[in-house]
């Protein structure tokens, strides 16, 4: 029981992770982001692209990081901003745009056939006791742990972290007093990426890499967002822990509706508890 | 220092300010009145660098900040509080007045808080509330504090009476005199309560529709047959 | 004159094309294709570009579609132009089922949940064994009408022809009609719908209803034609690949879906099989460049092309 519950944890930090990146986009850009999970499987094969090359897996993860802070840079200043004058519709639809972009290149150059990503930490699992702990499960808590630190860190006490959480708050009044908007976008969009990587290859150990490996992820993803409230960054890291651990016990003990589960939980939260458990204002549902 | 030479601008194909002039000399405040719909805001949207002028210049001492954007305006030393006030209702008292100084360095910014502070000892009790919390009142403090915080030479008041009741009215045009008096700073004070605006202002400028059709010292216009049929009278229309 | 000149002549055109390609019977099979999706894209694009309600479970309701009427001629023998109008209407009245979480959700949070809808069926779908689970339906016969079997590509292109045809002619009418006035009134502004006393309820869900019925449809086609069904195949990425076709054809036009349709499948063919990835990426970056630069996609650029010989084609309805 202990066991499924960590597993879940891990499970869930990485739905936390994405679920971040996709309201940080979302209250700070209103941009309904749907290439998050691809853009954290693009990410992935870019990694192994140097691990097959010789790279250790574990520096996959600053790789990641880094490749992701310019990549979202780049689709940030290259894309969005020029989109300025399409809907939320259009932005939405650019980013559906994307992920085809990012499944048709992966699958021109690695092919479709699911590839076996390394894990990261190399090693057995490690015993406390009766509990069993595999070592990956362990990096991905420790690592969304690291993250949601220094992210709220950067969010509470750095200027350029206020700034976005005001834009999100008020744009308006954000321009009015001089504060730089695209700057603190393309800043938002690097950070959502980088979340992005790290959570695809926090994935791509346990699910095998595949153009389509993410898809299913993000899709949680949102059902973390939606459960948090959709504007919230708290709420969207406490909906994947939930998620992620009711995920397992469901899994565990009633099998048969374990996949479509968080899919219903999706439908009936957006009807009837609009602002997910943790959103406090009206999240604008139009 | 603010000089407005024949403004012309507007939303979309609509042109709602009609060669504007104002001048603000020495004045220390300088109001500008008006009926709903004649352009008040959208000069200072303009001035502050929101909109773009489609004619005519602004200057700003030697400055051309016309074709500006705001965050380069902001540096300059204009600071805008927008109509409604528009603080960050999920920030604190203390977020809100930081952002004010977003472009100056954080030990400026402290010392600049700490003075602030001291002028709204109101903001002070509630330092670390949430915006969002704040009465209207106070709320219009904030506003006003998070604008003195980027330590402007000019400040644009945006219509600070919208909403409030009469007595909080009285008090934040006291606090406004008292600014432009003691903290060296101009204010283009945009009103409807053309009472209080004359009250305090030196100079006025009157517009309907879009265009300045009065401009004078306060005395006078507050003596003017027609700006006390219209704007003093009872109503605002 | 010139007006009813052109539609005749590619009318023409159009029944003769299986015969120019009576050597190369995959050639119709990629246009008969092309044409499922079309009908099912005329469905989306009244929903999404009319009355202007997203939906990213558009691929489901072929799913629905295609399983009823496989499963009504495999097991209870039912009669093709029933078991397809019943795909249609099983999928019609699922759409009815989504038309009601969509009153009340708009935009972004429309889409996250047909998204999540969408691939709930999938996996529902994928559970029932009596369905096939995850093995798929094999073995799907053709469509069968008055003891004349649609078997062979070429009778299939009349067939799909015909409806296709018949669904572009009905949505036609239907868009000039009062509901059409309707769902374009309550896409601009459903605000201003709502003060002209238009019931916007009623038309949101009679859209999602009328558009997952031709998907129904569509799905039912598929079925038939490639005798195979498995729950993949009607999933996520297929709903956005009809999104995208959507838009790239031309979001709210006429001829759109067909324009969509027809780059959609004849495009990766181009490109051969080594390289039918990069397909995926060309529609990624065309769907954007249409989105920043061309609106009404490729009707568009066709109106700005007719606008040299001045008729009237690709009007925007």
């Amino acid at each position: 029981m202990f066991n499924l519950i960590i597993r879940g944890l891990a499970t869930g930090s990485i739905y936390s992770l994405t679920a971040v990146g996709i309201v940080l986009i979302l209250s700070t850009t209103n941009v309904m982001n749907f290439a998050q999970g691809d853009t954290g499987m693009f990410l992935t094969y870019i990694a192994f692209f140097f691990i097959v090359r010789g790279l250790t897996p574990s520096l996959a993860l600053p790789l990641v990081i880094v490749a992701a802070a310019i990549l979202g840079y780049l689709v940030y200043k290259g894309l969005i901003s020029r989109a300025k004058e399409s809907s939320y519709m259009g932005m939405m639809i650019i980013t559906l745009g994307l992920t085809m972009i990012f499944e048709g290149t992966v699958s021109t150059f690695f092919g479709n056939i699911p590839l076996l990503f390394p894990p990261l930490v190399p090693g057995d699992p490690v015993r406390f006791g009766s509990v069993i702990l595999d070592r990956q499960d362990i990096l991905c808590l420790v690592t969304a742990l690291v993250v949601f630190v220094i992210l709220s860190f950067v969010l509470y006490r750095t200027k350029i972290g206020i700034a976005a959480r005001s834009i999100a708050d008020d744009e308006y009044a954000a321009r009015v007093l001089g504060i730089p908007i695209d700057r603190v976008h393309s800043f938002i969009w690097a950070t959502s990426f980088g979340l992005a990587g790290l959570a695809g290859i926090m994935t791509a150990p346990r699910l095998s890499l595949h153009p389509l490996f993410m898809v299913v992820v993000q899709l949680k993803a949102f059902t973390a967002a939606v459960l948090g409230g959709m504007n919230s960054v708290t709420g969207a890291i406490w909906g994947g822990l939930i998620l992620g651990v009711m995920e397992n016990l469901v899994a565990y003990y009633v099998p048969a509706i374990k996949e479509s589960f968080s899919l219903f939980l999706i439908v009936a939260i957006l009807l009837f508890l609009p602002n997910g458990l943790f959103g406090s204002r009206e999240a604008g549902r139009s | 220092m603010l000089r407005v030479i024949d403004l012309t601008t507007g939303y979309g194909p609509v042109e709602v300010l009609h060669e504007v002039n104002l001048d603000f000399e020495d004045a220390n405040i300088v109001t500008v009145l008006g009926a709903n719909g004649a352009g008040k805001s959208t000069l200072i949207r303009t001035v502050s660098g929101i909109l773009k002028p489609w004619k005519g210049s602004i200057l700003f001492g030697d400055n051309e900040i016309s074709h500006m954007d705001t965050s380069q305006i902001a540096k300059l030393g204009i600071a805008h509080v927008p109509e409604g006030r528009h603080i960050f209702p999920n920030l604190t008292v203390k977020e809100n007045l930081l952002l004010g100084g977003y472009f100056r360095t954080d030990d400026e910014n402290k010392e600049t808080l700490d003075h602030v502070l001291e002028l709204f000892p109101l903001l002070k009790e509630r330092i670390g509330q949430k915006g969002g919390n704040l009465s209207g009142g106070e709320q219009q403090m904030l506003a006003i504090g998070r604008g003195l915080m980027a330590k402007p030479r000019l400040l644009l008041l945006d219509e600070p009476s919208l909403g409030l009741a009469p007595i909080l009215v009285s008090e934040i045009f006291e606090t406004v005199k008292r600014l432009a008096q003691h903290e060296k700073v101009q204010v283009l004070l945009v009103e409807q309560n053309a009472r209080k605006a004359l009250d305090i202002s030196d100079i006025g400028y009157v517009m309907v529709l879009g265009r300045v059709v009065l401009s004078g010292t306060s005395d006078e216009l507050s003596k003017n047959p027609e700006v006390r049929k219209l704007y003093l009278g009872g109503q605002n229309v | 004159m010139k007006n009813r000149i052109l539609p005749l002549i590619l009318l023409i055109l159009a029944l003769l094309i299986p015969l120019a390609f009576n050597a190369r019977p995959s050639i119709v099979a990629y246009i008969n294709l092309a044409m499922i999706y079309a009908v099912s894209t005329v469905g989306l694009n009244l929903l999404l570009g009319v009355a202007g309600q997203i939906s990213l479970g558009h691929a489901a309701f072929m799913g629905i579609g295609g399983y009823t009427s496989a499963i009504l001629m495999m097991r209870y023998g039912v009669p093709s132009v029933i078991s397809v109008l019943a795909g249609g209407l099983l999928a019609g009245f699922f759409g009815l089922v989504i038309g009601f979480p969509a009153l009340r959700l708009k935009g972004f949070y429309l889409a996250v949940a047909t998204m999540a809808l969408g691939t709930a069926v999938t996996d529902v779908i994928k559970r029932m064994e009596v369905l096939g689970g995850d093995s798929g339906l094999t073995n799907v016969p053709s469509i069968t009408i008055l003891g004349y079997r649609f078997s062979s590509e070429f009778s299939k292109y009349y067939l799909y022809l015909a409806i296709l045809l018949l669904s572009i002619f009905l949505t036609n009418n239907l868009l000039k009609s009062k509901t059409g006035m309707a769902f374009r009134a309550m896409r601009d502004s459903e605000v201003a719908a709502k003060v002209f006393g238009i019931n916007v309820s009623y038309y949101k869900v009679l859209a999602f209803v009328i558009s997952s019925f031709l998907a129904g449809v569509a799905g039912a086609m598929y079925a038939h034609s490639l005798s195979y069904l498995h729950p993949d195949m009607f999933g996520f990425g297929l709903s956005i690949e009809f999104l995208a076709i959507t838009i790239i054809g031309g979001i709210g036009t006429l001829w759109g879906p067909v324009l969509g349709s027809a780059l959609w499948v004849i495009v990766p063919r181009l490109f051969g099989a080594k390289l039918e990835a990069m397909a995926g990426v060309l529609f990624g970056v065309i769907l954007i460049l249409v989105v920043l630069f061309l609106p009404r996609g490729l009707s568009e650029l066709i109106m700005r092309l007719n606008r040299l010989f001045k008729t009237k084609e690709g009007e925007q309805i």
